[in-house]
């Protein structure tokens, strides 16, 4: 069964607080914690920060927290620009990139958890090792039977405008752990990212192996289970639409039967 | 598109999604015209009805619809015990008990329309 409460061991508990010192502008963050080397519970700590001490992402915020506060604190980041999808975690409600979520964009108190549903390695950071193999199941590299041209193989602006939109993901997996889908089936749904990824490889013109990939996801569970929620593109940080590219997929699915 | 058809199998899978869309599109006008019916029918009394039903065109349109909502319902609860039932044995034994309940309470409507409409 989907399971909608959270074990004994995994109930969060509130945490410590930090309080900033002589500071006039401040906002607080709530982190969530938890330490596998400790049988302790995951919990909140509460770290207030000098505004005007501090760079405007929440990046900024918890780099600061990191160096100033607190080095216990365990999060991944590495391009601090949108660009390599380290950074991706819950904050305010929403999954997104921390580097390049505005402090001043949230209201109130700031709260910031790991990617929902999946294991926790540590702190803010997931265990990403299930939806990475699922990313290598779709084998996305480009497939050519052709023999290999003296030099690039051409595409039309058409062709290449057909992968917009997709070209840009930077597997951040915000959207796949965004999808209730996904919550409830992710051991055989592949989930929003890794099927917009799929498309990516599809829509391809240079790739010949379209039959193939179609064929792989053609069933009831890798690809079926999106019910177009819609939440994958409503929280992609890099405005793109993972939903659109499944339904892409659908439409192929069906004009193969025809 | 490149070659789309190289392994078509023809799989339960977009079978499904497939008849869930046609079902969910034949169900607008039919469910639009059975509202419309019944508000039409508001004041009549038990004679007045089943003379509007036995009309073959009411008795046609009334059993398509039945036959497109219960096989579109149908389709949906699977989906529904597919997505939150994880264990295989209890999937099974709620699909089955779905489909029983669902082919039951269908032929049972539509045993009931051609009752009226075949006079009885």
């Amino acid at each position: 069964m989907a399971k909608f409460t959270l074990a004994a061991h995994a109930k969060v508990q509130s945490g410590k607080d930090f309080p900033a010192q002589g500071a006039q502008k401040t906002k607080k963050i709530k982190v969530y914690r938890w330490d596998p080397e400790t049988n302790q519970n995951p919990r909140v700590d509460s770290y207030e920060i000098d505004l005007d001490q501090c760079g405007p992402m929440v990046l900024d915020a918890l780099i600061k927290i990191k160096n100033e506060i607190d080095p216990t604190l365990t999060f991944r980041r590495s391009c601090r620009e949108g660009v390599c999808g380290s950074c991706a975690m819950n904050i305010d409600g929403t999954n997104t990139l921390a580097c390049t979520k505005y402090i001043q964009d949230v209201r109130g108190d700031i709260r910031v958890y790991p990617l929902p549903h999946m294991p926790v390695v540590k702190d803010l950071v997931p265990d990403l090792k299930g939806i990475y193999q699922q990313y290598q199941s779709i084998e996305p590299w480009l497939k050519n039977n052709q023999p290999a041209p003296n030099r690039e193989r051409l595409q039309t602006p058409e062709e290449r405008a057909r992968l917009d939109g997709l070209w840009e993901c930077i597997l951040c997996f915000s959207c796949s752990t965004s999808c209730p889908s996904y919550w409830w089936n992710g051991d055989r749904y592949l989930g929003p990212a890794v099927l917009l990824q799929a498309y990516r490889w599809i829509a391809d013109s240079r790739d010949t192996a379209t039959a193939d990939r179609l064929q792989q996801l053609e069933d009831p569970f890798k690809l079926y289970r999106c019910h177009t929620i819609m939440n994958c593109t409503k929280t992609c940080p890099k405005g793109l639409n993972p939903a659109k590219a499944i339904g892409e997929i659908k439409k192929l699915q069906m004009a193969r039967q025809l | 598109m490149k070659h789309l058809h190289q392994h078509s199998t023809g799989s339960e899978a977009v079978r499904h999604w497939w008849k869930q869309r046609l079902t969910a599109v034949i169900l607008v006008p039919l469910g639009i015209w059975f509202v419309v019916s019944l508000l039409t029918q508001v004041g009549s009394d038990y004679q007045q009805f089943v003379t509007w039903l036995r009309s073959p065109f009411i008795t046609a349109l009334m059993i398509g619809f039945l036959v497109s909502l219960f096989y579109h319902g149908y389709l949906g609860m699977q989906v529904v015990i597919e997505d939150y039932v994880s264990d295989l044995a209890r999937r099974a034994f709620w699909l089955i008990l779905l489909k029983l309940i669902w082919l039951g309470t269908g032929l049972l409507s539509i045993i009931a329309v051609l009752f009226v409409a075949l006079g009885g």
